[in-house]
This record gives structure tokens, sequence and C-alpha cells, in this order.
């Protein structure tokens, strides 16, 4: 026996729809997030090009403390804690094709900066990750807020 | 067969908390009272109904010199969320299959 009847029912599921759609709407990182996330992997690849002893601050500040820094502050401020890089299928597939690109980088960079001897190779390969970072960063919030505000 | 309503969960800004706590790994208190619009002690009374239930856990953290609250849904919370919207999806449906023309 239903306890509810179907316009009740679907009074909730709409109710459920717009509370939905407020996390989805609050979901977007701020501004800063996706830039200080980028700007974290930049220092963890120059570190290379400035010497070998900055290379454990690079990996350190770079890889661990930049990006659980950032991540902290953005949930302290969007007052919503989630893995913006793996919270939502889209967000994921997004993610995982920009991941790709990290590997890559860091071989390239460091054939050219080592095998080839081109200072400042690390660098520049840092600065291809920012930009894939923002602009990933971008699409990953556009697929957050589709995505968290869609009905199951 | 067990009914999926959950009478802790149905009225609206239950419902509502775990909705959008559904998708997301926690929310601040700040949050949530500013989604649903009501008072800290409104709020605090439905979310201790829910905790009471075992559905959500609040966890208080230091950030800036302030307090915050996280809260967030536990796996029983989840998991009696999701049978409890099957059961509103179930119901709501009927509705079509009433007004099927009958021969």
């Amino acid at each position: 026996m239903n306890r509810i009847g179907p316009q009740e029912a679907r009074q909730a599921l709409a109710q459920v729809a717009g509370g939905r759609e407020i996390v989805a709407g609050r979901a977007v990182a701020p501004w800063w997030y996706h830039l200080g996330i980028g700007l974290s992997l930049l220092w963890a690849f120059a570190a290379v090009s400035i010497g070998w002893a900055w290379i454990p601050y690079g990996v350190i500040i770079g890889l661990l403390v930049g990006p659980l820094l950032f991540n902290l502050a953005a949930n302290h401020v969007t007052g919503i804690s989630l893995d913006r890089y793996h919270a939502t299928p889209g967000a994921r597939r997004i993610s995982v094709r920009a991941g790709a690109a990290l590997p890559v980088l860091i071989v390239l960079g460091l054939a050219l900066e080592w095998g080839a001897d081109l200072r400042g190779s690390m660098a520049v390969c840092g600065v291809v990750m920012l930009v894939i970072t923002i602009v990933a960063g971008r699409r990953i919030d556009a697929a957050l807020v589709r995505d968290l505000g869609r009905r199951a | 067969m067990r009914s999926g309503f959950d009478e802790v969960i149905h009225p609206l800004n239950r419902l509502q908390i775990c909705a959008m706590l559904s998708r997301v790994e926690s929310l601040s208190f700040a949050t949530i009272r500013d989604a649903l619009a009501v008072s800290d002690s409104v709020l605090s009374k439905q979310l201790k109904v829910l905790q009471e239930a075992g559905y959500v856990t609040l966890r208080k953290e230091s950030f800036n010199s302030r307090i915050h609250a996280w809260v967030a849904l536990t796996p029983l919370g989840r998991t009696v969320f999701t049978a409890h919207m099957a059961e509103l999806r179930r119901v709501a449906d009927s509705v079509v299959t009433d007004d099927r023309p009958r021969p």
C-alpha cells in the first residue's frame, strides 16, 4: 500500500531536483582554484629546471601540499566538499584526458632538459601543464554543474 | 516486498538535505541552511533527527579561527535515500499506469 499519492511523490521528486540544482550551482570552483592547482604543477616542473636541490621541494609543494591547500580552501569557500576531478562521470572523463598529458610532459621535459641539455625545458612543459589545467578545469566545472543537477 | 519509503527522510527539509548530500562528500552547515532558507535552530533540529537515525554525520573543524560544521550522508543514509527515491519514482509513475485506457 502506498503511504503517499502520485501527486505528492511528484512534488517530492521536484523538491529533490530543486535541492540538487542548488548544490550544482554552488559546485563551481572559485576563479583561483584551477589557476592555483596549475601553478602548483608549474612549480613542480620548474623545480627541475632550477636545479637538483629544488626537486624535492617541487614534488612536495607542487604535487602534494599545494593541491591539498587549494582544495581545502575551495571547499571552505564554496561550502561543498567534493573531489572536483572525480565527483561525476563527466568530470572524471575530462580529468583522465587532461591527466594523460602529465606523464607525457614529464617525459618530454626530462628528455629535453637532461637528454638534449635544453635548459628550462621542464619549466616550459610546466607552463603547458598550467594551461591544460586551467582549460580542463573550466570544462570540469561545467561538467559538475551539468551532472550534479541532473535527475537520477 | 519491503517498501523503500522512509518516514524519517520524507519530510520536505530532510528530503532536500539528503538530496543535496547524495552527490557530494559533505556540505557545510551554512550552505545547507542558506539553500533551504531556514534558521540555524530549524536546521539543527532536522539534522539531529537524521543523525539519530544514523543517516548523517556532523563533523566540526576549525578554519580561519572559526568553527565550521560539515554534514555528510552515512553509507546507511545513502542506501535508505536511494531506496526512498526509487519508491517515490515508482509511486509517481504509477499514475501513468492508472491513466492508461482500459480495454
